[in-house]
């Protein structure tokens, strides 16, 4: 790999130029509460369709690391979480806030989203392309356990219902299964609609999910207005160092946590920021100051959730495996550019791979100054009317959904999963699984077809080779291993 | 949206999970089971149907109290209902119009329109659907070269 060239690539100025948007964009989203980082990745792929893969794959890292730091300022102002990831510790930051440390929280949260992001991408950077050489040697049964061990993973980590995430996971995996089949050519689930026959738009899909789901719940919330913000005074970044060097170990551990739950599929930032948090009050000396304003815990979780951000690319670029909805959404683009994700993708396009690590050490240091900028506009930014939002990002949903493919029957797709996805939220059912289920099923499918008929129908063959025996056994342990816990609790209770 | 109980929950996805085994079976079975078109759907369309029957079961275990559906907030206010309306009305205008209409005609109509189901004022509301339109097609049509529908009023611009 050519860091070298890489940087060039990166370095040119329309690429730049689309970073920094990509940038602003995401501050912006961000900010905006109940707008979701994954929203706003899922709102830019129909622009990426358009551009190479560097910038493409450059705009959807920026943008989500920049909105899930941006999270935390209506967090620290209006105790609201701008993304779910920053709700673990919202009431922490806005209680500081209230102290008169308004500055010292967001500086906290600047400071800890640059040094977690730079830390995920470092582990990224270096763990991808020794994990890429072990894999070069997988076959099609490791893939097809690798992606059940996915699977079970998001549906198990994601959600407080497992029985809600495998609903969900499954009906993913159903979704993918719309189209021809891969092995004899034969339609299923098409109605003898010949816009179905390719499959389910994965773009639709997520911008039905993500967006117009998401749009649908502000629209039915359009009166609860928010209060006004407080005005940030002063000079912020300094504000919060003395924090970060008096909790830089807790920072570490922070980035260890966002990282290790951001390489486990399905376990994104917003667990992250909760696990990170719960874990820095376990070991605190003064765990009774946690939820009176405390800073620590702060500092653990701001790096954590963006630490998370460089894990959940590790097994999205190696396995093809995306480590939570933002990767899922990188995998479709990286799909869509013709780009396999896969070990195989470090020797065949490692200079994307290479420009892909240095934008997100790049992202991660124009985190400060653009978020510094994203603090003292806070207040405009909370202030602009939602009633004009939301026409705005609908129009833009539709027009891009619309323009991928020059297909009306997309827009059917973005709204029918519009309402799903709703329906779904609204009820419990997470959605992250069965957007992994719809990426993922066709690599269930194609590795499970394709290690039946190499083994002539012998399933013996799944765990013959030792690695695959290994993987099998991790994901029956997944499954076995907590209702055995539970059983064995219950039988020693009575 | 409507929050229902699990039960109906459990007897929705145990009903898909149901049609889609169902339909798995009409599929032209070639070479072994298990790598014929219908195993995997078939396999998921079971899936489903257990995890509905255990959604079900688990809601009657709890013995929930809640009943079977709740009626959400905002279809008690008036104003929220039109902005939930809105959105997919905006969705299918926009997909039977445009290709008539061409997308400048179509955007300005839908943007207008969702602005004033959201309660913008008309004059707000026809400044930020010109702005926004000629936005959109600034972006995609003459900066990413998207071949979006095509109508009078891209007509006059050429």
């Amino acid at each position: 790999m050519n860091f070298l060239h890489a940087i060039q690539t990166v370095f040119e100025p329309s690429t730049l130029l689309i970073i920094v948007a990509s940038a602003l964009f995401g501050l912006f989203v961000g900010s905006m509460p109940g707008l979701t980082a994954t929203m706003a990745a899922a709102l830019l792929v129909p622009l990426t369709f358009y551009m190479d893969p560097v910038p493409a794959i450059g705009a959807i890292v920026t943008c989500s690391a920049m909105s899930i730091f941006a999270g935390d300022i209506p967090g620290a102002l209006l105790r609201i979480p701008g993304t779910p990831a920053s709700a673990a510790y919202v009431s922490e930051a806005y209680q500081l806030g209230r102290k008169g440390e308004l500055s010292k929280v967001l500086s906290v949260n600047l400071i800890g989203s640059a040094v977690g992001g730079l830390f995920g991408a470092v582990v990224l950077i270096f763990l991808a392309p020794q994990l890429a050489r072990v894999a070069l040697n997988f076959s099609s049964y490791e893939y097809f356990w690798l992606a059940l061990i996915g699977l079970s993973a998001a549906t198990l980590v994601s959600t407080a219902s497992p029985l809600k995430g495998l609903t969900a996971l499954f009906i993913g995996l159903f979704l993918a299964t719309i189209g021809l089949d891969v092995v004899t050519g034969m339609p299923r689930y098409t109605f003898g609609l010949i816009d179905l026959m390719g499959g389910v738009s994965l773009i639709a899909a997520l911008i039905g999910l993500f967006a117009i789901a998401e749009l649908f719940r502000k629209a039915a919330t359009i009166d609860e207005n928010l209060p006004p913000p407080e005005q940030v005074r002063g000079a912020v970044l300094p504000a919060g160092l003395s924090a970060i060097v008096q909790y830089r170990w807790g920072a570490l551990r922070g980035c260890t946590i966002g990282t290790f739950l951001g390489i486990l599929p399905g376990a994104g930032a917003d667990i992250a920021g909760w696990i990170a948090y719960a874990v820095s009050r376990r070991f605190s000396r003064t765990p009774e100051k946690f939820g009176t304003g405390h800073i620590e815990g702060v500092v653990d979780a701001s790096a954590s959730n963006n630490a998370s951000l460089g894990g959940a690319y590790v097994p999205a670029l190696v396995f093809g495996i995306p480590g939570d909805s933002i990767t899922a959404i990188v995998i479709g683009v990286l799909l869509i550019k013709g780009m396999n994700p896969g070990p195989t993708v470090f020797t065949q396009s490692g200079d994307i791979v290479s420009a892909i690590f240095v934008v997100f050490i790049l992202a991660n240091l124009l985190l400060i100054p653009l978020g510094l900028l994203a603090i003292r506009l806070a207040r405009n930014v909370l202030t602009i009317n939602q009633r004009i939002l939301l026409p705005v990002i609908l129009m833009f949903s539709i027009v891009g959904a619309f323009a991928v493919n020059n297909a009306v029957f997309d827009l059917w797709i973005i709204l029918a999963l519009g309402i799903v996805g709703w329906f779904m939220e609204e009820n419990g059912f997470p959605i992250a699984p069965m957007v992994l289920g719809l990426v993922l099923g066709k690599v269930v499918e194609e590795s499970f077809t394709n290690s039946m008929i190499k083994a002539g129908g012998n399933l013996t063959a799944f765990v013959d080779r030792p690695v695959a025996g290994t993987l099998a056994a991790v994901f029956f342990a997944i499954w076995l291993i907590p209702p055995l816990i539970r059983l064995a609790r219950r039988v020693r209770r009575t | 949206m409507l929050k229902v109980s699990d039960v109906w929950s459990g007897l929705a996805v145990a009903g898909l999970g149901l049609g889609i085994f169902a339909r798995a079976q009409s599929f032209v079975t070639v070479g072994a089971p298990a790598v014929s078109p219908s195993f995997y759907p078939g396999l998921i369309g079971l899936v489903l149907t257990a995890c509905g029957i255990g959604l079900i079961v688990a809601a009657f275990r709890r013995a929930e109290v809640r009943p079977l559906a709740e009626m959400p907030g905002w279809l008690k206010r008036p104003g929220n209902i039109v902005a939930v309306l809105s959105v997919p009305v905006a969705i299918v205008v926009y997909g039977l119009a445009s290709p008539d209409l061409g997308f400048l005609a179509t955007s300005l109509l839908v943007m207008f329109g969702l602005l004033v189901a959201f309660r913008v004022s008309l004059l707000w509301s026809v400044a930020v659907a010109v702005l926004l339109s000629a936005l959109l097609y600034v972006v995609f049509v003459v900066l990413m070269r998207v071949p979006l529908p095509a109508g009078v009023i891209e007509g006059w611009l050429r």
